[in-house]
């Protein structure tokens, strides 16, 4: 997708795998089992977790991958 | 701590009117084993059958395999946490009938919850018992007792699973009793703690690292793996050898992942090649750590650290082989440990399976660490496939199944019980040429 010019940011628990394929923009999610929430935090909590996530993701494809240390 | 395996080779196993071991020779009255199992009030009812190697006869879906064991009078608890009272396990002695198992059927219930479609991990399994495919099996040469419990329509699936488990240690123990008492045919003793230290001078010191769970397939709140409990928060522990192999640890319900069967905790491959190459004193068998795969990357990086700690300062070991549990997500934590391993100057082996059907070898490995570099591919068996044989008999957890199982006409290697393992116990070998 990044050949094909779409800037990707990968949500992903296991970061470590992503680095490990090359990932350009690696963004941490929560957990393998509820990546983007916290299914053990009340729903108001965890609708915050879930906005922050999503919007480190849209702030990754916003970044250059040249100028940054994933 | 000492562990005496009582060895009692079973060559005929069949139904009849009394419980009981001559010789080698099983007896099973059905019907009293039938009535102990349903003082589970989970169960409406039970199917059980004796099934043998080379039968026509296909089985599933499996929910777990066990071997027969049970302890002597007095010598300590059969699976602690499960069955009996918490108590150590891993000394005295336990017999073991040799060449026979308890397969354990999951149906599901009626109109509920399917066992093949909720199953954690993915691959629903089968026991196949003639033809190739029980001949790359660990257990195609084994006499099976089918056990198919029926739980009660409005049980929770987790107490299903439950039942299920209870149903898999209480028929274990069951049969086994029938050799206290007995002359076994040959013992096996297992122990580290020899007088010999001055003869130990400059071996090797190894240990073993086993995931027993991994948390990304979540854990159900009365699930047991290790001494019962569900391994939830668990931080990775050390363990003797002996508990390992004596019922502390049974595979989760993230059974179907990829074999893992509780018979290969029994007789955990790793183990039992460490204690081999202990006694021909070739190396000193350190010590062993449970451990799980982590859903999360703060408990991934703690896990390993601690794993990896114990192994360097507690068990002071130049080489440690490490396994995983199940299926793509295990291989970080597996990956991590090592490389912390290898940083703490510990030679480190991996086993990892390839998740990959298109049959490279780059697509084996998940992950690429500099200093990981003994990497064992176990296989999954992804790439293997047998046309299904011909067979008379069908034993399922309900109609549905049986009529799928019957219908097969080729069986995907993946899916056949024992013909890989997480741990490294299988027939098959890959060859390059």
């Amino acid at each position: 997708m990044e050949k094909a010019g779409i800037p990707v940011a990968q949500v992903t628990a296991m970061t470590a795998v992503a680095k490990a394929v090359g990932s350009n923009r690696i963004v941490r999610g929560q957990g393998i089992v509820n990546l983007l929430g916290d299914s053990d935090l009340p729903p108001e909590e965890e609708r915050e977790i879930r906005k922050q996530i999503v919007r480190q993701a849209l702030e990754a494809l916003a970044t250059d991958p040249a100028q940054s240390d994933p | 701590m000492t562990l005496t395996l009582a060895n009692h080779p079973i060559t005929e196993f069949f139904a009849g009117p009394k419980t009981l071991l001559d010789g080698s020779r099983l007896q099973v009255d059905l019907e009293e084993l039938r009535r102990y199992l349903l003082e589970d009030q989970r169960l409406e009812s039970v199917d059980l059958e004796i099934v043998r190697p080379g039968d026509p006869c296909r089985v599933g879906y499996v929910f777990d395999i066990v071997e027969p064991r049970a302890k002597e009078t007095g010598a300590g608890p059969d699976f602690p946490g499960i069955l009996s009272p918490i108590a150590a396990a891993g000394q005295g002695t336990t017999h073991v009938l040799r060449g026979t198992a308890v397969a354990v059927v999951d149906g599901g219930q009626p109109g509920g919850e399917r066992g093949y479609t909720s199953r954690r991990g993915g691959v629903a399994k089968i026991l196949e018992m003639s033809g190739p495919p029980s001949q790359a099996s660990s257990f195609g040469d084994l006499r099976h007792l089918v056990v198919v419990p029926h739980p009660h329509p409005e049980v929770a699936r987790h107490s299903v699973l439950n039942a299920l488990r209870l149903a898999s240690v209480k028929a274990s123990v069951y049969l086994a009793r029938t050799a206290q008492g007995k002359t076994p045919d040959s013992t096996q003793v297992f122990d580290l703690d020899g007088s010999d230290y001055d003869g130990r001078k400059g071996l090797p010191r190894v240990a073993y690292i086993g995931q027993v769970h991994g948390h990304q397939h979540g854990t159900e709140v009365d699930e047991h793996i290790l001494y019962g409990g569900n391994a939830r928060g668990m931080l990775p522990v050390p363990l003797h050898p002996n508990e390992w192999l004596d019922g502390a640890v049974v595979v989760s319900y993230s059974w179907g992942a990829r074999g893992l069967d509780t018979y290969f905790h029994q007789n955990h491959p790793i183990i039992l090649d460490l204690y081999r190459l202990h006694d021909s004193k070739e190396i000193t068998f350190a010590g062993v750590v449970a451990t799980t795969s982590s859903g999360q990357l703060d408990e991934l990086n703690r896990n390993c650290m601690v794993a990896a700690q114990i192994v360097k300062h507690t068990f002071k070991a130049d080489g440690v082989i490490i396994t995983k549990y199940a299926g793509g997500a295990p291989h970080s934590d597996m990956f991590e440990t090592a490389r912390l391993c290898e940083d703490l100057g510990i030679k480190t082996a991996i086993m990892v399976s390839d998740t990959a059907p298109d049959r490279r070898a780059e697509s084996a490995a998940l992950m690429n660490i500099p200093g990981v570099d003994a990497v064992v591919n176990v296989s999954e068996a992804a790439d293997i496939s047998w046309p299904a044989p011909a067979v008379e008999t069908v034993i399922a957890g309900n109609p549905e199944v049986e009529t799928l199982l019957a219908d097969l006409t080729e069986l995907p290697g993946v899916s056949v019980c024992g013909v890989t393992n997480n741990q490294g116990a299988s027939r098959l070998q890959s060859i390059i040429y």
